[in-house]
């Protein structure tokens, strides 16, 4: 039987919402997706099932189309897309609003409990270390309680500092140091899921957490581009089967990766576009669509 | 050395194309623009390169012109856009600007013909060459005498004596009408039970891809096995600046169909080759010339001369040319101030968009290569993905 997650994004920008149930549904999982009426996510289709909420709508209309979607797909796991949708999600479980009734917020609980680790260290996240100067990462994981099924590391080669500071171009390799501080944390943190750690590595050459994020990033598919199906293995880890891919990069692994339409946005006429591999969704041809759009009309149809 | 042309800061170039949907024509006002033209567009409606914001002014070619009425349009047209230089984007707009120099129609006043003949001449070169070089069955004869080689063929009105050359230099055989269009009006006959059909079909009328007669003979040429070398010329008044070639790596529908993915490298003998031409033909212009390297001896055999831009003008920075500029700075009389030819050894590979996409969006070449995006114009991107077949998800 097909194992069923369910995506959560709250913000209508995730890109991991639109990016991620691809991977989902390529490791064989059958993927729900909740997000906003204006969300790029709701065209991909890579999905069995979305839920749809528009974008005006107050916290009870988000909570009545999570539960009536988790009814009809019953999800194994809810896997949140963004800061917005792991707020949402935590906030259900450990304080639930008076209207929903005892068993069910008591269901919930226990559902995001299993599909992120204990609620408690989720809520009570690293305080980020001070600034460091030096180079950023990203390592991207796949966990059950504790124990990383598979990672990735990439470094931020270019990071658009316009709004939330985010790397729009990653390199792709393997970082000893950073993949070691990340396997202590996610034991700290009992965690599973997918999550991300962003790690500085200074002068000095030691890695320091800089930030967790708790729900699926943005870059988080990526990896399977280079054999490491972070998807697969956390699906595989659900359904209490061993994961046969690449559990990290090879050590000589160096690779860039272009966010799409992350770098677009920052800079149309970036080398990065001409020169490097682009992480564009070729084959969600609707999703794309949906991103052309919005760009040709924030362009003046130009 | 070539004549230089008087042109101003910001020289005005007319785009002809007659076929909508055509890449060429969509992608290349970014590169000519880029480069300090003033782009004008004369070409039917068209969502693709309608979406160009390099465009200054668009003239709308009627649909189902005749080569009187496009004559006459363009006539007008150029009264409109004053233009330095007219450039084809594709071999119907060739050969109708070819015609036109050479048969005006009655209602063009001589005057008028006479501007318009000049200003042919400064764009593509000497008229003596212009069907010749186009022509399949009149090419083999000329590129003989410029030195440039070609697949050993015949030309021949009699099936029999196609037999006869096949059985001579071995199967397959290829077919050529003197017009073919993208792979249409040239046919492979892999065998002698074949022949008989092929030929039939070959010399059809229904095959006249613009309404012309049935051919009377028929170019037989021996099949080269081997990849396609597409290069791009830059050329002015018989002067050859030079270009780059690629070969076809992916071709969609395979294997005669256009590529979706090539490699770009240095020919020595590519590049030897189009000198002769661009000498031979006494040429002007971006044009395309297409080339058969053969397997077995790594030699380079001629295929075609395609006078009109290719989709791969635009393609300057993904190579590291500057191919317009270059043609600039020629029709200033200026050498070229940046290299126009890649250095020995150096490579890359070019995935074509969206006709790779067309072929297969899973395509690994897409996944782990350069794809060639409009990045910078969002509404031809659109545009481009909006050509997919739809049939639901």
């Amino acid at each position: 039987m097909t194992t069923a997650i369910l995506v959560v994004g709250t913000d209508a920008a995730s890109v991991a919402a639109a990016r991620f149930p691809r991977a989902l549904t390529h490791a064989g999982a059958s993927v729900s997706l909740l997000c906003p009426s204006s969300s790029h996510a709701r065209h991909t289709r890579h999905v069995a099932r979305v839920g749809v909420v528009s974008d005006e709508s107050p916290p009870q209309r988000w909570v009545e189309a999570l539960f009536s979607l988790i009814d009809v797909a019953m999800p194994r796991a809810i896997a949140p897309a963004d800061e917005g949708a792991l707020g949402l999600l935590i906030a259900l479980a450990t304080t639930p609003p008076p209207a929903l009734r005892h068993e069910r917020a008591a269901a919930h609980a226990k559902l995001m409990a299993f599909s992120l680790g204990p609620l408690d260290l989720v809520a009570a996240r690293r305080e980020p270390a001070d600034a460091v100067e030096g180079t950023t990462y990203t390592h991207h994981v796949a966990a059950l309680d504790g124990r990383v099924l598979a990672s990735a590391t990439a470094e931020h080669v270019v990071v658009d500092a316009s709004a939330r500071p985010r790397p729009t171009v990653l390199r792709f390799c393997a970082h000893d140091g950073v993949a070691a501080l990340a396997r202590h944390t996610v034991r700290d943190l009992r965690a599973s899921g997918c999550l991300s750690l962003d790690v500085a590595v200074g002068e000095d050459g030691e890695p320091r957490i800089v930030g967790v994020d708790r729900h699926v990033g943005a870059s988080m598919h990526v990896p399977q581009w280079l054999g490491v199906d972070l998807a697969a293995a956390w699906l595989a880890a659900l359904e209490d089967r061993d994961y046969e891919g690449a559990t990290a990069l090879p050590a000589s692994t160096s690779r860039h990766s272009v966010a799409f339409p992350q770098e677009w946005a920052r800079d149309r006429s970036s080398p990065w576009l001409r020169e490097q591999r682009v992480d564009v969704p070729w084959d969600d041809p609707e999703l794309l669509d949906a991103i052309l759009a919005e760009a040709v009309a924030a362009s003046g149809g130009r | 050395m070539a004549a230089e042309l008087a042109l101003g800061a910001r020289p005005r170039v007319l785009l002809c194309a007659t076929a909508a949907h055509w890449l060429g024509t969509a992608r290349s006002p970014r590169a000519f623009a880029h480069a300090g033209c003033d782009v004008h567009l004369f070409a039917p409606d068209d969502p693709l390169a309608g979406s160009s914001p390099h465009v200054a002014r668009r003239y709308r070619l009627a649909p189902h012109a005749d080569a009187t009425h496009w004559a006459l349009a363009f006539a007008d047209v150029i009264d409109m856009a004053l233009p330095d230089v007219v450039v084809p984007c594709d071999d119907r707009a060739f050969r109708l600007l070819a015609l036109l120099h050479g048969e005006p129609p009655r209602r063009l006043a001589s005057a008028r013909h006479a501007a318009i003949a000049a200003l042919i001449e400064r764009s593509l070169g000497d008229p003596g060459g212009y069907l010749a070089s186009v022509d399949k069955l009149a090419l083999p004869a000329h590129a003989r005498a410029f030195g440039v080689p070609m697949p050993v063929s015949i030309l021949t009105a009699s099936p029999d004596d196609a037999r006869a050359f096949a059985d001579a230099n071995g199967w397959p055989i290829v077919l050529k009408r003197s017009e073919s269009y993208a792979g249409m009006g040239v046919t492979i006959v892999w065998r002698a039970a074949d022949l008989a059909d092929a030929w039939k079909s070959a010399v059809s009328p229904s095959l006249a891809t613009r309404g012309g007669a049935a051919p009377a003979q028929l170019l037989v040429q021996q099949a080269i096995a081997g990849p396609s070398w597409y290069a791009i010329v830059v050329a002015h008044q018989g002067s050859y600046f030079g270009g780059w070639a690629a070969r076809k790596i992916v071709a969609h529908p395979a294997p005669k169909g256009p590529a979706t993915v090539t490699g770009h490298a240095y020919r020595a003998d590519i590049d030897e080759h189009c000198a002769a031409l661009v000498r031979g033909f006494a040429m002007s212009g971006i044009f395309g010339v297409e080339f058969l390297v053969d397997d077995a001896t790594d030699r380079a055999f001629l295929l075609e001369i395609n006078r009109r831009l290719t989709p791969g003008v635009h393609k300057d920075a993904l190579v590291g040319l500057d191919v317009v500029g270059a043609w600039l700075a020629a029709m200033r009389g200026h050498p070229p101030a940046e290299r126009l030819r890649l250095a020995p050894g150096e490579a890359g590979i070019i995935v074509n968009f969206p006709q790779e996409w067309l072929r297969d969006p899973a395509s690994p070449w897409l996944a782990n290569h350069r794809v060639d995006v409009p990045w910078d114009e969002p509404a031809l991107f659109a545009a481009m993905v909006a050509t997919r077949p739809r049939s639901g998800k």
